[in-house]
This record gives structure tokens, C-alpha cells and sequence, in this order.
């Protein structure tokens, strides 16, 4: 019996529920008819995680930024899992949008694949080595290798020790731009900059403790490009405000050590995703490449200084590290 | 089960006996009418939610009924999708029926994938009909000898298998992560992960039009193998005693242990093909954050249906389908995917806790 009633609720509650449905299902103001328009301009973004993330974030803005400033209509997709991806391009592509960005280089076969069955439709991903004639993944990495060589140029005639150290990850997303620095810092005689591999990218304290141990072995310059770990190396800095100096990477990591980040280089993937947007909307985006992109695209690298640190980056310095940048652009110095 | 499956009689006498019909009765109240009306709850309590937060609820149950059913692309995509999940909530079926608590089976997935793929590049000249089957059985005995090591740790040291699981999950992705940015690492070695496997090792797809790929017929199969050996063999009657009472099991005879490291052996199993189906019919190529947590949908998958393996391949489906529906769902209603999430995750809610108002017996 008791049995009974409740499933008589558990009824009784369903119609409830439906009609609240139907309530909420009723037909909205018909829509005055449409007048034939323009095609309009669709960009559709594949992102692999929520938008709230850093990472995903970023493309994100650009999309917005997309819809703002080119006027196009956009929709995003979060990719869940591996077997999303291909759909998630076709889903797009099949519904007619100009362009379909991946923000994942684990999405470059998909895009690989689906681009060959929508030839109307550009596909692009961050990172990638893969292209067709109407896919071309974007590689940001030679520039920031570029952008902090520059830095590491600077660094290397603030020094007082010689030393600097560079931790990373065995990655070469992380690890090759780091080269570009240790490049830079190594070019000034009698300076020398080592590498440190982390294990963990998650690993801040890890990080934290081999940059106290870089430290006490004289380095007085630190830079780290190794996800989240690498908060963990201007931790150690700002604990040795003073004495020992850290540059920032990707975004501006100045709040992590207030009085001891000197520049951070950051890495302005928004606007490599708008510029692609902008070409392909233009008609100017050429496929059957991986598009590279180095410090002669405007806006994508750029540094944002300390005050703090203004004693030691002076105008002399900031000079110094446009000057190098100029050469690099200009040919003359050349990072490989 | 019902009785009609477990005893040899006829289906009049059977439907004349009151105690049949009863059972009849609430074999279709919880299994049918239940999870409909879970159903209905979740997309009604989703509608509100979706309406509140000023999204039009048409257009946002339209394109998740879109995603599911409006082609034959879509309907194979929820198929593609539930394959891992229906492979993985059968293994976990299968150990839990046991007593056995695996929560490894993400770790499992790992390990199945990554000797899967090592076998695909290694062996990359070998015929396709010998090729996929020798890399899919090496990918569900690593997954199994990783399920295993639970296993032994709980029956030899008495450690916990929760514990033990979870952790051997964290060794098992760090491996993979190892793996992809050291001695697997594609030739070019610029991203972590392996070179793509050979066109010879991929799965084939089953209808033309549809990503849908034999493994799904695998993980079929391997569901109605599971239900067969749970339900009808000595063994499968052992591991169930075990799971039921232990104590009781070992003074009747049953090897109490021995019941334990063959649930979590055939369980890692199960999640280690799910890892080698992935590379071999989806992917194509190992690489870290390949899994997007199907170990734990599986676990949801699997107490669904009551651990009943069979019932793994409906449970599989809904949340196949509900992956598939709500990425068409966010593209064409512009619903955000944490408002799809939410929605697919009241469903299995609702389910759940239609089931804990059912006062009756659960279904062994």
C-alpha cells in the first residue's frame, strides 16, 4: 500500500512536471519574416575544455572578439572526449561555417580528416603539424622562441651573478622557447644559463623547491615556462625579493613576484585566432601549410614591465630588448 | 533476473501464477516505467534551469533530440560513444557483483591503450586480421594484470582495493604521460603523443555513413559473455555469493580470494580493451588526456542498471547519446556545455534516486 502511494505521487508529480514543460514550450512571438541577407560571415570554435579554464578561455575572447569585430555569427563546442572531436568539426562544417578553429593540437587529425570532405570550410587548431589545402594549423612557438631570446639578451646584461636558470618541462611547447632565452642570456660573454627539466607540470612545490636549490647555487635570474609548476619558481623569487629576479611567461605573472618579475613575455593566442579569422574572412588564408607565426606578427608577442623593476629595466634596457627584437625581425640576428 | 530465466517451466503456467505476474509487474516498474519518468523529471527540472537562465527551451530539447535522432550520422555517434562505456560498466558490473570496489578502471583504460597502441606501432606490418585482434587481446590483459595488481594487494595484503585502484590510476596516466614524451613520442617528436597507427590496425566502421566501428559490436558481446558467466556458470555463481557475503561464501566452499582476483583481472580487463578500442577505432594514436574520465562514467554506467552487465549496453547508450545530443545542443541552441552537463547529469540523478525510492529487493 505504502508502496502504491508513493508511486502515485511519483505519477502525479511527473504531470506536474510536464505540464511546466509545456508551460515553458509554449510558441514564442512569431518572427517577422526575414528579409534575404548577406551570407553571413560563421566561425565556430572546438575548445577541450570549459571556457572558464585559462587555455579555453583564451580562444574564447578571440571568438568574441571575432564576433565583435568581423561581424561574424559564432557558436563553441566543448570537446569531452577524443571520439567529440571529429564531429565536432563536421557538426560545424556540414552546417556551412566559414572557419572551424580546434584549440588543441590533439585535434589536428580530425581536422585533417574533415577537411577534406568540406572544402568550403577552413580549419585551423593551435598547434599541429598536419595541413591541407583548407587546413592550416597555427604554430606560435618559433616567435616566442623569438620574443625571448630578446628577453634573455636583456636579462643577460642585468645579471649580476651570470647565472641564470630555465625550467621547463620535456615538452617542446614549453622546452624550445626556453632555448630561445637561454640563447639570448648566453650570448652576452661569460654568461651562462642552465636548463631544468620538471617532471610535473602541476608540481608547484616541486618547482618552488628546485628554484630555492637554483638560488643557492647563484643564479639571480629565473624563468619558467612549465604550466602550473612555474608559479612555483617566481614563489622562490619572491621570497628572495632583492637578490634574485624572475621573468614571466605566457601572461603577465608580475602579481606573483610584486617586486621581483622584471618583464614577462607574454604569448597572445587570441590574436593569432583573430588574425587567422581576419584572413580567412578577407580570402587571404592560404591552406596546404602550417602557419607560422614569429615576432613580425603584429600583437601576438609582446612584454609588459615591472614598475617595481623600473631600477633595473631601464629605457636603456627596454632598448636594448626592442633593438634585439628589431634585428631578429629584420633578419639580422637569426633564432633556429 | 526473472524468474522465467531461471526456471524450466512454461510461460502459461508461468503467467498464471500470481508471483510471476507480480514479478512481471516490477521487472516493468523499475526497469521501464522508472527510468522514463527519471527521465522526464530531469528534463523538466532542465527546462526550468534552462528557461531561468533565459535560453529557449525548444530550440535547446529540439537540438538534443536533433543530436540524438536527427541522422544516421547522429544515432551512430551515440553507438560510437557508449562502446568504452558500455566495455568499462560491464567490468565494473562484474567486480562489484564481486564486492570488489574498482575505481581503477580509468587507470585500466590507460594501460589497455597503451599497450594496444604499442602493438599497433610495433607491429605495424602484420595482417589486419591478425593485427587488431592480437593488439585488442594484449590491450585487455594489460588492463587486466593492472586490475589484477588490485586484486592481489586486497586478497594477499588486505589493502583497500579503493585506495589501491585510485592510485593505480595516477601511476597508470603518469605512465602514459612518460611514454608520450619519452619512448613512444612520434618521430617528429613535437607533440606528446605517438605517430598514428597504421591504416591496417584501425577498426572498421560498420556502416559507411556512420563513425560507428566494430568495437561497438565487440563491446556487445562482451556484455552478454559477462551476463552468461555471471549468471550461469559456477564461477559467475561465486563471485556473486562472494559479493553478497563473503563470510557465508568461504564456509560454503568458495574460494573467497581467488573469486576476488578473477573479478578484478576480468574487470581491468574490460576497461584495458576499451582503452585498445579507443586507439585502434577512434583516435588513432596515444596521447595523455585520452580518456575523458570514461573509468568513472562507467562506474555510473554499471550502478545504472544495478550492475547488471547486460543492461550496461542500455545504460551505454543513454549516456552515449545524452554526449552526442548535447554537442549538437550547445552548437545549435548556443546552450553553454555546463548547462548540457547539467541536464545530462540530472537524468542520472533522477534515475538514482527513483531507484533508492523503490523499496524492493535489488535485482540480483
Amino acid at each position: 500500500m505504502e508502496r502504491k502511494s508513493y508511486k502515485l505521487w511519483v505519477l502525479v508529480a511527473a504531470l506536474v512536471i510536464i505540464s511546466m514543460v509545456l508551460a515553458q514550450c509554449a510558441p514564442a512571438a512569431t518572427p517577422a519574416p526575414q528579409q534575404p541577407t548577406e551570407k553571413k560571415f560563421k566561425v565556430g570554435l572546438l575548445h577541450p575544455s570549459p571556457i572558464t579554464d585559462a587555455w579555453s578561455g583564451i580562444a574564447y575572447q578571440a571568438l568574441k572578439r571575432i564576433e565583435a569585430e568581423l561581424g561574424a555569427e559564432i557558436a563553441n563546442v566543448e570537446i569531452k572526449s577524443p571520439a567529440e572531436r571529429e564531429k565536432g568539426f563536421i557538426d560545424f562544417a556540414s552546417q556551412g561555417y566559414d572557419l572551424v578553429i580546434g584549440h588543441d593540437f590533439a585535434m589536428q587529425d580530425a581536422a585533417e580528416k574533415v577537411s577534406k570532405d568540406f572544402p568550403n570550410t577552413f580549419f585551423t587548431t593551435t598547434g599541429g603539424s598536419k595541413f591541407t589545402d583548407n587546413y592550416a594549423p597555427i604554430d606560435l612557438i618559433p616567435g616566442y622562441k623569438q620574443a625571448l631570446y630578446a628577453v634573455g639578451v636583456m636579462a643577460g646584461n642585468i645579471t649580476k651573478t651570470k647565472k641564470a636558470v630555465a625550467f621547463t618541462m620535456e615538452l617542446p611547447a614549453t622546452k624550445i622557447p626556453l632555448e630561445g632565452f637561454q640563447a639570448g642570456f648566453n650570448s652576452i660573454p661569460g654568461n651562462s644559463c642552465s636548463m631544468v627539466i620538471l617532471k610535473d607540470g602541476n608540481d608547484v612545490g616541486a618547482a618552488k623547491e628546485a628554484a630555492l636549490q637554483a638560488i643557492a647555487d647563484g643564479a639571480d635570474i629565473l624563468i619558467a615556462n612549465a604550466n602550473i609548476a612555474g608559479t612555483g619558481v617566481l614563489q622562490a623569487v619572491a621570497e628572495n625579493e632583492g637578490k634574485v629576479w624572475g621573468i614571466g611567461t605566457i601572461g603577465d605573472q608580475t602579481s606573483l613576484a610584486p617586486k621581483g618579475v622584471l618583464v614577462s613575455a607574454t604569448l597572445n593566442v587570441s590574436e593569432a585566432l583573430f588574425s587567422i579569422a581576419k584572413a580567412v574572412k578577407e580570402g587571404t588564408m592560404k591552406g596546404g601549410q602550417v602557419r607560422v607565426f614569429t615576432v613580425n606578427d603584429p600583437g601576438v608577442y609582446d612584454f609588459v614591465y615591472n614598475p617595481e623593476t623600473a631600477d633595473l629595466v631601464t629605457d636603456e634596457m627596454k632598448a636594448l630588448l626592442q633593438d634585439t627584437l628589431n634585428k631578429i625581425k629584420s633578419g639580422e640576428i637569426k633564432v633556429e | 533476473m526473472l524468474k522465467i530465466l531461471k526456471i524450466g517451466t512454461s510461460w502459461q503456467n508461468l503467467w498464471q501464477s500470481e508471483e510471476f505476474r507480480s514479478d512481471v509487474r516490477h521487472e516493468l516498474w523499475r526497469n521501464i516505467v522508472v527510468p522514463v519518468l527519471a527521465i522526464i523529471f530531469a528534463l523538466g527540472v532542465g527546462a526550468l534551469i534552462l528557461s531561468a537562465t533565459g535560453y529557449n527551451v525548444v530550440k535547446a530539447y529540439g537540438a538534443l533530440w536533433q543530436g540524438v535522432f536527427g541522422s544516421k550520422v547522429n544515432v551512430g555517434e551515440a553507438f560510437l560513444r557508449s562502446t568504452p562505456l558500455i566495455l568499462i560498466g560491464t567490468g565494473i558490473a562484474l567486480a562489484f557483483r564481486c564486492g570488489f570496489w574498482n575505481i581503477g578502471a580509468e587507470g585500466q583504460f590507460y594501460a589497455g591503450a597503451a599497450a594496444g597502441t604499442y602493438v599497433a606501432l610495433t607491429f605495424a606490418n602484420l595482417p589486419p586480421w591478425a593485427g587488431i585482434p592480437i593488439a585488442l587481446l594484449v590491450g585487455f590483459f594489460t588492463g587486466a594484470i593492472w586490475g589484477a595488481l588490485a586484486g592481489l594487494l586486497k586478497v594477499k595484503f588486505c589493502l583497500n582495493e579503493v585506495v589501491t585502484t585510485i592510485m593505480l590510476n595516477y601511476i597508470a596516466i603518469g605512465l602514459v604521460g612518460y611514454l608520450v614524451t619519452g619512448p613512444m613520442q612520434e618521430a617528429m617528436r613535437e607533440n606528446p603523443q605517438t605517430d598514428e597507427i597504421v591504416r591496417s590496425f584501425v577498426i572498421g566502421r560498420i556502416f559507411p555513413t556512420s563513425r560507428v566501428h566494430y568495437g561497438f559490436i565487440i563491446a556487445v558481446v562482451v556484455a552478454i559473455i559477462a551476463t552468461i558467466v555471471l549468471f550461469r556458470t559456477p564461477l559467475g555463481y561465486s563471485m556473486r555469493a562472494v559479493g553478497y557475503n563473503p563470510d557465508a561464501a568461504k564456509h560454503a566452499g568458495i574460494n573467497v580470494a581467488s573469486s576476488m582476483a578473477t573479478a578484478a583481472f576480468l574487470s581491468g580487463g574490460t576497461a584495458g580493451l576499451a582503452g585498445a578500442i579507443e586507439v585502434l577505432g577512434v583516435t588513432g594514436r596515444l596521447f595523455e588526456n585520452l580518456s575523458p574520465g570514461y573509468g568513472f562514467e562507467g562506474i555510473a554506467v554499471s550502478l545504472l542498471v544495478n550492475n547488471h552487465p547486460l543492461a550496461t549496453i542500455v545504460s551505454g547508450l543513454l549516456f552515449g547519446a545524452l554526449g552526442a545530443g548535447s554537442q549538437v545542443m550547445q552548437l545549435n541552441a548556443k546552450v553553454p556545455a555546463v548547462l548540457t552537463f547539467i541536464i545530462q547529469g540530472l537524468i542520472i540523478a533522477f534515475i538514482i534516486s527513483f531507484r533508492y525510492l523503490d523499496k524492493n529487493p535489488s535485482g540480483k
